[in-house]
């Protein structure tokens, strides 16, 4: 028994996660924003002096942003314009390392670009803690072309289905025909097993 | 001697006290039966519970598994948020693995349902089951109807495409109808969450406990007043039972193979303040009556409806069914039926109209 626990804890330190870099923060100005429209971003303790890459992922679609350099402290600064196909919805704001890794998140709601929620805040309106802790070298700022949407690319009400690419793939057909013929079997060897023994 | 000794020491030794515990079972299946308690199926039932009319509320229940088994797993990959929901339907529908047959189950699940729920109220009904004793389970199962209409409702809310968005505005506009009563079902009831939520709240929490709780009285009842048959019991319950599986397995076949043949489709996301759909297929006869009578209809002709099967007991009160039903309660039954069987194919048909506001 204590040589099983003495294993499991062993096997629990070796298959934690070992971090190539350490995780990082970013903190968004707003934490919702309207349809293309803008989004300061500050991130702090992220990789010092490196490259990253930033990524808007929702449920459905991931958007490329920009790629930021992080100064000596690792920290960035950045005013990003996000794409008009990135409709309302949940996202997260993703800073991916060069290895591919995720250095830090921040979740972030796109709403409909009239609601007043869509006001992206100036950096003076920044909360104090918001403000990174060491003074940037060179703090990177990017930004993004923006335009903003008109009127014809509201969405219109309609009665109509969706088209969803949600065709099975063979595998998924397999797994669905083994459950239905294992059903149906069963179903008939139980029937079957009633009126036998009823005979 | 020595050894002579020994043997009249074995054939002196005294008998071994005879064990105090119960025998082993013969085999394992007997103990497994004894440790849960299965000897309590062993009970006697009338022989034409086999038959497949007798079956419709077992079927029923059937459907209602297969649907809390496929709500759980949807449920993992439902995100309840306005601004989520839609997409996370389009997720489960499109990336996840057997996402959109898991969906087509539950909907399909949820039809079956409605369908095989009906169909045993109106046997239930035609056979004249629930004179006395049977009152209350008379009750329970309407009870059980409504909360199942209840549960497709709140469903066909949560995909948040243009038709749930519609039956959300519907569901604020009839609350506000019924005043203070209706307030939680309005956005004025909290600022903390948003109605959507609370509706999924409904759908996969208080709406169950509340279909499972009349399930098990339902249950409870029919098991000891027995079905309403004039035959003595001689069949094992647990023969019912294979026989009820052995059919709830084709059942389970049969939704299978249209989920993945038929699957459901998605509206787009959902416009507030218009109406151009019509509702999920079991509305529709409600849908029909507010063509008629404006948002009033969606209070009113439920009301007359569930209204009617609550009273059924109370209206033919013989004390067994030699007696002749009244006739004028076997007319209003059926017109009421055709009324709610028509309700539905003219909604079918009828043009599209805007209600709320009428």
């Amino acid at each position: 028994m204590k040589h099983s626990i003495v294993a499991l804890a062993l096997l629990a330190t070796i298959s934690a996660p070992v971090l190539a870099h350490p995780k990082g923060t970013i903190r968004l100005a707003s934490k919702q924003v309207g349809v293309g429209g803008e989004l300061i971003v500050r991130g702090e303790t992220l990789p010092k002096n490196e490259t990253l890459r930033l990524q808007l992922r929702g449920t459905l679609e991931t958007f490329p942003l920009a790629e930021v350099r992080t100064n000596a402290t690792g920290a960035f600064q950045a005013r990003l314009a996000l794409p008009l196909e990135a409709r309302t919805g949940n996202y997260s704001l993703v800073v991916v390392a060069p290895d591919g890794d995720v250095a830090a998140q921040a979740e972030l709601i796109v709403v409909a670009a009239a609601a007043p929620a869509a006001v992206v805040a100036e950096p003076e309106h920044l909360p104090e803690h918001a403000t990174p802790k060491a003074s940037t070298d060179h703090p990177a700022e990017h930004t993004m072309p923006n335009t903003s949407p008109n009127a014809t690319d509201m969405p219109h009400a309609s009665a109509e289905m969706m088209e969803v690419q949600a065709t099975p793939s063979a595998g998924e057909w397999v797994g669905i025909l083994a459950i239905v013929v294992a059903s149906l079997g069963g179903g008939v060897a139980l029937l079957f097993g009633v009126l036998r023994s009823r005979s | 001697m020595a050894d002579h000794a020994r043997v009249q020491h074995e054939t002196e030794a005294p008998p071994r006290p005879a064990p105090t515990l119960t025998p082993e079972p013969e085999h394992r299946d007997v103990g497994v039966k004894e440790r849960f308690a299965w000897g309590a199926l062993d009970y006697r039932v009338a022989p034409v519970a086999n038959r497949l009319p007798y079956m419709l509320g077992g079927l029923t229940f059937v459907g209602i598994i297969t649907l809390i088994v496929t709500g759980v797993l949807l449920d993992q990959f439902y995100n309840p948020t306005p601004v989520g929901a839609h997409d996370s339907v389009v997720y489960i529908m499109s990336r996840l693995p057997m996402g959109n047959w898991l969906r087509g189950l539950h909907y399909w699940g949820a039809t079956i349902v409605l369908v095989s729920v009906v169909l045993h109220l109106v046997y239930v009904f035609w056979r004249r089951s629930y004179l006395r004793p049977r009152e209350v389970t008379w009750w329970a199962g309407v009870a059980l109807f409504l909360t199942i209409f209840a549960l497709a409702f709140t469903g066909s809310v949560l995909r948040a495409d243009q038709e749930g968005s519609e039956a959300l505005a519907h569901a604020v506009a009839g609350a506000q109808l019924v005043g203070a009563l209706g307030t939680p079902l309005t956005p004025a009831f909290t600022r903390s969450a948003p109605l959507l939520a609370r509706l999924h709240n409904a759908h996969v929490s208080l709406l169950p406990i509340v279909l499972l709780a009349l399930v098990g009285l339902h249950f409870w009842l029919v098991r000891y007043l027995g079905i309403h048959a004039h035959e003595p019991t001689t069949v094992p319950f647990t023969n019912h039972l294979q026989r009820l599986t052995g059919f709830g397995l084709l059942l389970f076949a049969l939704l299978g193979t249209l989920a993945a043949v038929v699957p459901p489709g998605i509206g787009f996301p959902g416009i507030e303040g218009v109406e151009v759909t019509k509702p999920f297929w079991p509305f529709l006869w409600i849908y029909a009556v507010e063509n008629t009578l404006g948002i009033w209809g969606m209070i009113l002709a439920p009301m007359v409806l569930f209204g009617f099967l609550f009273v059924v007991p109370l209206l033919d009160r013989a004390r067994d069914d030699s007696r002749r039903r009244p006739r004028w309660l076997v007319g209003l039954a059926t017109l009421l039926l055709g009324l709610y069987v028509g309700g539905i194919v003219y909604g079918v048909f009828a043009p599209q109209m805007q209600h709320i506001g009428m």
